[in-house]
C-alpha cells in the first residue's frame, strides 16, 4: 500500500476544528495536468450538502480504503444511504459492514457511467452525481477523465488528494484533516 | 522447366535485363484459402467494427489538449472539437493508433535488422526450423496468405508491414481521419501488424542462431541483481537486439573466457543472450537498469535497441563505465568508431577520453568488449567506483530528509519514501529494503528532492543485504508452441476442460511491486491454468523462491498442457502466444489459416479461453502486442498504469443485444452469455486480478464440463481474493451440468432465490438460464460462415 493510500494511521480521532480542504490545490501526481479545466477546491460543506441533495449518488472507494480511520468514514457515509461502488480490492473490508455496496471494475465502472442508458449498480437508474477516495490516485484520475470528457455526470473527488479531473476536489491534505473532511460531509447527510 | 533465380540478358536486346526472384517466387508461394491475404488498411474493417461495436472504446486521456499542429494548442474538454475538426474521442483513438504504430514499428524494425543482417550471414536459402510444427508461421500464414520455408521468404512480409505502416502513420496527420472508430479499426490493424513484425523477427533468430525450437525442457538460466560476481570484470547488454551479443559470447567461447569475465544482460537482450549461449546470465528487466549501472558493478555497457534508458551514457560516465551503442536507432551523440582498430577505441574508452563509441561492425564488437572489460575491469575495481553511498554519508543524507514527499509526488508508484527515510534514522532499513521491491528504478526521486538526496541511491545503497539475495532462475525461452503439444491439449482448451491459457507478458511497471506477478502465476498454476509469459514478465515471475527454495520455473514443467509454466522468450516471442490460438484452430479444428484472418479470429474469440495479462506495461509495443491479441479474440488485462494509454475495449454485458452470435449451422441468432466480457481492460489489484482472470476464459463454447470447472475458479477467486460471490456468476449457468459438482446443492439453492425454477428432486434446472447447453452449438460472429442464414 503506497502512501497516496491515505493509509496512515498516526492521526488521532478527528478533532473538532475549523479545516480547510481548499490548500494545495494542485495535481498530487506533479505531472498530472490535463489542461485548462481542473478542479474547483471545495470545503467540505459543499460535497456534503450536494451528496445529500442528489437524486441518486453514488460513492466510489477502491483498494486503498482498508485504513480504519478511513473504512470507518466510508461506512459511515454508506450508512446514510449512500450506494457505494467497491472497485479493486475494496470491497474485502466492506461487505460484511451492512451498507449498500457493490464490487465493480473502476474501469468498467467509468465505461457504465459514461453511458446514458445505463440503469446503475442495482438497476433502478443512472447517477447524477458520483463522489470517490481510496483509489489508487493516478488510477481514479485517469478513470474520472473519461467521466469529465464524455459525461454529465458531476463528480467530486473527497480524497485526500487533489484531482483535476474532477469537478471539485480537496487539496493535497494532511491525514487528520483529511479525516476531519470526511466527518464534515457525513454531518450533512440526513440520518436514514 | 524451373527457373532459377538471377539476371538474364535476352540476345539482341542488350538494353533489356529480366531479374528472376522474389516476385516470382512469393507468387509460387501465395496458397490463399482466405478471403484476405496481405489485408489493406480497411480489409478486415467490418470484422473490426464487430469487436468494436461489443467492446466499446472507453477513452480514459491524459490529456484534455491538442498540441498536434500549429493550429493549436486546442482545448478538447468536454469532447469539443478541436480547430482542425478533431474531437477528444477522436484524438485519444488518435493516439492510441500512433502508440500502436510506434508499438509495431519497433518490433518490425527489429525484425527488419535481423533480416538483413541474417540474409548476408547465411543466404536467403537459409530454411526456417522453429521445431517440431508443420504450421512454422502462424501469423505469417493468417494474415499474408504464405507458407514461409526459408529466410529470404520472409522479404514480402516485412516489406508488407512496412507499407501498411507508412499507409498508417499517414492516417495520423492532421486533416486525415476523423472517426474514432475508424482511428481504432486502424489501430487493431497495427496490432495485428505488430505481431507478425515480432513473428519474422523471432523465428528468424530462431532458424540462424540456434534457439531453443519449441523445447519443453529448455534449461535454466540464473537471474537476479545478485548473482554476478563483483571482483571479476563485468559485461552487461541492454535492449532487445541479439546481433552484437551474439558476436561477444561467440569471441567469450573461442577465447575461453567465460571464468574470467562475467556477462549478463538487462531487459530481453538477457533473453536473448541465454537462448544464444546457456553460459550467459539475467540481472533483469528494464527497472534494473539504473540500480544496477549505479551499483558501479558494470564495467562495459552494450546498449542496442528499445527498452534502454535515454540517460545511459550520463550515467556511465559518471562511474568511467563505457558505453559501446551497436544500434543505429540508439547512438548517445558518440562517434562512430567502427572503421577504427579495436586497439584505438580502447585506448580512447580507458584513457576516458571518451565515454562510449558508436560500434556497427559486430567483428569489432565481439573482440572488443571482452578486451576492453579485462582492461576496465581492474581499473575501475582498484576504485571502488559506485554511485551509492557509504555507510556515514547514508546517515547523514536520510537525516537531511524534510518529510516534504515531493518525491512521492514524482513517483510513479507514490512511494513512501520519506517514511523509509525516517525508519532509516532510527536503524531500520526493512522499509527501505520493501522500497527496492517496488521501485521501478525511474529516478525522477532525484530530481525532485529539494535538499539533494540521491534518493534512488539511498534506497539502493539500504536494500544492499536483500540484493546480495536475489538469485532467482528462469527456464529460457523455449520458442513456439509445437504442433504436437497443440494436439495434446487443443481439445482440453476448446471444451474448457483446460480452464484456459494465461499469457503473463509485458513490462515492468508493476503497481505495487514484482512479486504481485510471481503470486498471481502461483495461484493460477495451481489451479490447471496454462501459464505461458514472456519478457520481463517472464523474467520477474523467476525471481522468488517457495520455502524450499525453488523457483516456479523448477517446480513446473515447461509443456503447453495444464497446470505448466512455459516461457517463449523475448518481447518479440509474445506473436508465439497469439500464434498458439491459430494453430489450435487450425491443428485441432481444421480451419484454414492462410489468409483467412476473420474466421481464426471469430473461432478464437468464440472457443479459445486464453486471455493475456500485461500487469506491468509500460511501452508501446506492450499496448500494441495488446492490440494485437484482441483483433485476434483475445482479451488482454492490464495493470492500473495501462489508463494511462487512454483507451480500453469494455464491454457492457447489461446490453443483452451486443451479446447476440450466430449459430453456424443454420445461421439463428443466439443470445449467449457475455464471454469473454472485455477485451481490453485494467484491474486496480492482484486481489481484483485473479477472478477477473478466470472469468474472462468463459466461452460461449465451452461444455459442460469445462463451463463448471472455469466457474469453479471463478467462485473460488473472488470469494478467496474479495470476500464474495461474483454478482454474475449465474449468468454463465446454462443448465445444472454446468455447476460445479461439490457446490451444485448450494448453487440450486442460490439460483432458486434468484428466482429460477428448480425440480429438487431431479435437481434440474427447469426455468431460469439465457440459453441452453447445445454441444454441437458453432458460435460465429461472422455471417458468411453460416452454413445456412436463416431470414
Amino acid at each position: 500500500m503506497n502512501q497516496k493510500a491515505a493509509g496512515k494511521t498516526d492521526a488521532k480521532p478527528a478533532a473538532e476544528k475549523v479545516i480547510d480542504t481548499t490548500r494545495q490545490a494542485v495535481p498530487f501526481d506533479t505531472g498530472n495536468i490535463p489542461g485548462p479545466k481542473m478542479a474547483k477546491a471545495v470545503m467540505p460543506a459543499v460535497p456534503g450538502k450536494m451528496l445529500a441533495r442528489a437524486k441518486r449518488p453514488l460513492l466510489i472507494v477502491g483498494s486503498e480504503v482498508h485504513d480504519k480511520d478511513v473504512l470507518a468514514r466510508a461506512i459511515a457515509i454508506g450508512q446514510r444511504g449512500i450506494q457505494i461502488a467497491a472497485v479493486g480490492n475494496s470491497y474485502t473490508s466492506l461487505g460484511d459492514k451492512g451498507v449498500d455496496v457493490h464490487y465493480i471494475n473502476m474501469h468498467a465502472l467509468a465505461s457504465y457511467l459514461c453511458d446514458p442508458n445505463w440503469k446503475g449498480l442495482d438497476g433502478k437508474g443512472g447517477y447524477d452525481l458520483v463522489v470517490f477516495f481510496g483509489i489508487t490516485y493516478y488510477y481514479a484520475s485517469q478513470a474520472i477523465s473519461a467521466l469529465k470528457n464524455f459525461s454529465n455526470i458531476k463528480v467530486i473527488s473527497i480524497d485526500r488528494y487533489y484531482h483535476p479531473n474532477a469537478d471539485m476536489s480537496f487539496g493535497n491534505l494532511k491525514n487528520d484533516v483529511f479525516l476531519a473532511a470526511l466527518d464534515e460531509i457525513i454531518k450533512e447527510l440526513p440520518k436514514k | 522447366m524451373i527457373v532459377k533465380k538471377g539476371k538474364f540478358v535476352i540476345e539482341g536486346l542488350e538494353n533489356v535485363q529480366i531479374n528472376i526472384g522474389a516476385i516470382g517466387e512469393e507468387e509460387a508461394q501465395l496458397e490463399a484459402e482466405g478471403p484476405t491475404p496481405r489485408p489493406e488498411v480497411i480489409t478486415l474493417r467490418n470484422w473490426d467494427y464487430r469487436l468494436l461495436d461489443r467492446y466499446n472504446p472507453t477513452y480514459t486521456p491524459t490529456s484534455d489538449m491538442c498540441d498536434y499542429c500549429t493550429y493549436g494548442k486546442c482545448d478538447l474538454t468536454g469532447n469539443k472539437e478541436g480547430a482542425c475538426g478533431i474531437d477528444l474521442e477522436g484524438q485519444s483513438a488518435r493516439e492510441a493508433l500512433r502508440i500502436c504504430i510506434t508499438g509495431a514499428a519497433c518490433h518490425t524494425a527489429h525484425g527488419r535488422h535481423l533480416f538483413n543482417y541474417f540474409i548476408k550471414k547465411y543466404g536467403k536459402d537459409h530454411p526456417i526450423d522453429v521445431g517440431p510444427s508443420n504450421l512454422k508461421a502462424p501469423l505469417t500464414e493468417t494474415i499474408m496468405g504464405i507458407q514461409p520455408q526459408t529466410i529470404g521468404d520472409f522479404l514480402p512480409v516485412l516489406e508488407y508491414i512496412e507499407e501498411q505502416l507508412t499507409q498508417l502513420t499517414a492516417v495520423t496527420h492532421t486533416g486525415q481521419e476523423g472517426s474514432a472508430r475508424d482511428f481504432e479499426s486502424k489501430t487493431l490493424h497495427a496490432g495485428m501488424l505488430d505481431h507478425l513484425g515480432m513473428e519474422v523477427a523471432d523465428i528468424l533468430q530462431i532458424s540462424c542462431l540456434g534457439f531453443p525450437k519449441s523445447d519443453e525442457k529448455a534449461p535454466l538460466a540464473e537471474i537476479g541483481m545478485g548473482i554476478l560476481d563483483p571482483k571479476k570484470p563485468v559485461v552487461i547488454c541492454i535492449g532487445h537486439n541479439i546481433a552484437a551479443p551474439a558476436y561477444i559470447l561467440d569471441y567469450m567461447d573461442s577465447k575461453g573466457l567465460f571464468d574470467k569475465i562475467e556477462i549478463a544482460g538487462l531487459c530481453c537482450t538477457a533473453h536473448e543472450m541465454t537462448r544464444y549461449n546457456k553460459t550467459a546470465k539475467i540481472i533483469g528487466s528494464m527497472s534494473k537498469e539504473l540500480k544496477y549501472i549505479r551499483s558501479g558493478i558494470p564495467d562495459v555497457l552494450v546498449t542496442d535497441e528499445q527498452c534502454v534508458r535515454a540517460d545511459i551514457l550520463k550515467e556511465a560516465q559518471k562511474l568511467h563505465i563505457p558505453v559501446i551503442a551497436t544500434n543505429e536507432k540508439i547512438t548517445y551523440g558518440l562517434p562512430d568508431r567502427s572503421n577504427d582498430s579495436v586497439d584505438a577505441i580502447i585506448d580512447d574508452l580507458v584513457s576516458g577520453k571518451q565515454a562510449g563509441a558508436l560500434l556497427l561492425d559486430f567483428e569489432k564488437i565481439g573482440e572488443l568488449v571482452p578486451k576492453l572489460a579485462m582492461k576496465m575491469g581492474p581499473i575501475r575495481k582498484a576504485k571502488g567506483l559506485t554511485a551509492f553511498p557509504n555507510e556515514e554519508e547514508f546517515r547523514k543524507l536520510v537525516a537531511k530528509c524534510t518529510k516534504c514527499q515531493q518525491c512521492t509526488r514524482d513517483c510513479p508508484q507514490g512511494l513512501p519514501i520519506s517514511d523509509a527515510m525516517v525508519a532509516a534514522v532510527n536503524g531500520d532499513l526493512t522499509q527501505f529494503e520493501v522500497l527496492h521491491d517496488k521501485c521501478v528504478g525511474c529516478g525522477r526521486c532525484d530530481y525532485s528532492c529539494p535538499v539533494d538526496i540521491p534518493i534512488l541511491n539511498v534506497i539502493e545503497k539500504a536494500a544492499q543485504r536483500v540484493i546480495r539475495e536475489e538469485k532467482g532462475k528462469m527456464r529460457i525461452g523455449r520458442g513456439q508452441i509445437g504442433d504436437p503439444e497443440i494436439r495434446e491439449e487443443g481439445r482440453n482448451l476448446v471444451l474448457g476442460t483446460t480452464p484456459g491459457v494465461l499469457a503473463f507478458v509485458g513490462c515492468c511497471n508493476y503497481p505495487d511491486g514484482t512479486k504481485d506477478v510471481y503470486d498471481v502465476v502461483e495461484e493460477m498454476i495451481q489451479r490447471s491454468y496454462i501459464i505461458i509469459s514472456s519478457g520481463c514478465a517472464a523474467m520477474d515471475i523467476g525471481m522468488y523462491k517457495d520455502k524450499e527454495g525453488k523457483t516456479l520455473y523448477e517446480r513446473y514443467p515447461g509443456r503447453f498442457i495444464k497446470g505448466n509454466l512455459l516461457n517463449t522468450g523475448s518481447c518479440v516471442s509474445n506473436a508465439h502466444i497469439a500464434a498458439t490460438t491459430i494453430k489450435v484452430a487450425s491443428i485441432f479444428a481444421g480451419r484454414k489459416t492462410k489468409g483467412n484472418w476473420e474466421e481464426i479470429a471469430d473461432y478464437v474469440l468464440n472457443r479459445i479461453g486464453a486471455v493475456g495479462i500485461a500487469w506491468g506495461a509500460y511501452s508501446q509495443k506492450a499496448f500494441s502486442i495488446a492490440t494485437g491479441c484482441n483483433r485476434l479474440g483475445i482479451p488482454v488485462v492490464i495493470g492500473p498504469h495501462g489508463t494511462k494509454y487512454r483507451r480500453a475495449f469494455i464491454g457492457k454485458p447489461y446490453r443483452k443485444d451486443d451479446w447476440n452470435v450466430l449459430d453456424a449451422r443454420d445461421g439463428s441468432t443466439i443470445n449467449v452469455e457475455p464471454a469473454p466480457e472485455h477485451l481490453l481492460i485494467t484491474a486496480e489489484t492482484k486481489d481484483e486480478l485473479m477472478p477477473l482472470l478466470a472469468k474472462l476464459c468463459f466461452r460461449p463454447s465451452d461444455n459442460s464440463l469445462g463451463r463448471a470447472i472455469k466457474l469453479t475458479h471463478y467462485i473460488e477467486l473472488s470469494e478467496k481474493y474479495l470476500k464474495k460471490m461474483p454478482d454474475d456468476w449465474h449468468i454463465y449457468v446454462r443448465s445444472e451440468h454446468d455447476l460445479p459438482v461439490a457446490k451444485r446443492e448450494q448453487l440450486l439453492k442460490l439460483l432458486e432465490e434468484r428466482g429460477w425454477k428448480i425440480d429438487w428432486e431431479k435437481k434440474k434446472i427447469t426455468e431460469g438460464p439465457l440459453r441452453k447447453v447445445d454441444v454441437s452449438f458453432q458460435p460465429t460472429n461472422v455471417p458468411r460462415l453460416c452454413k445456412e442464414v436463416k431470414k
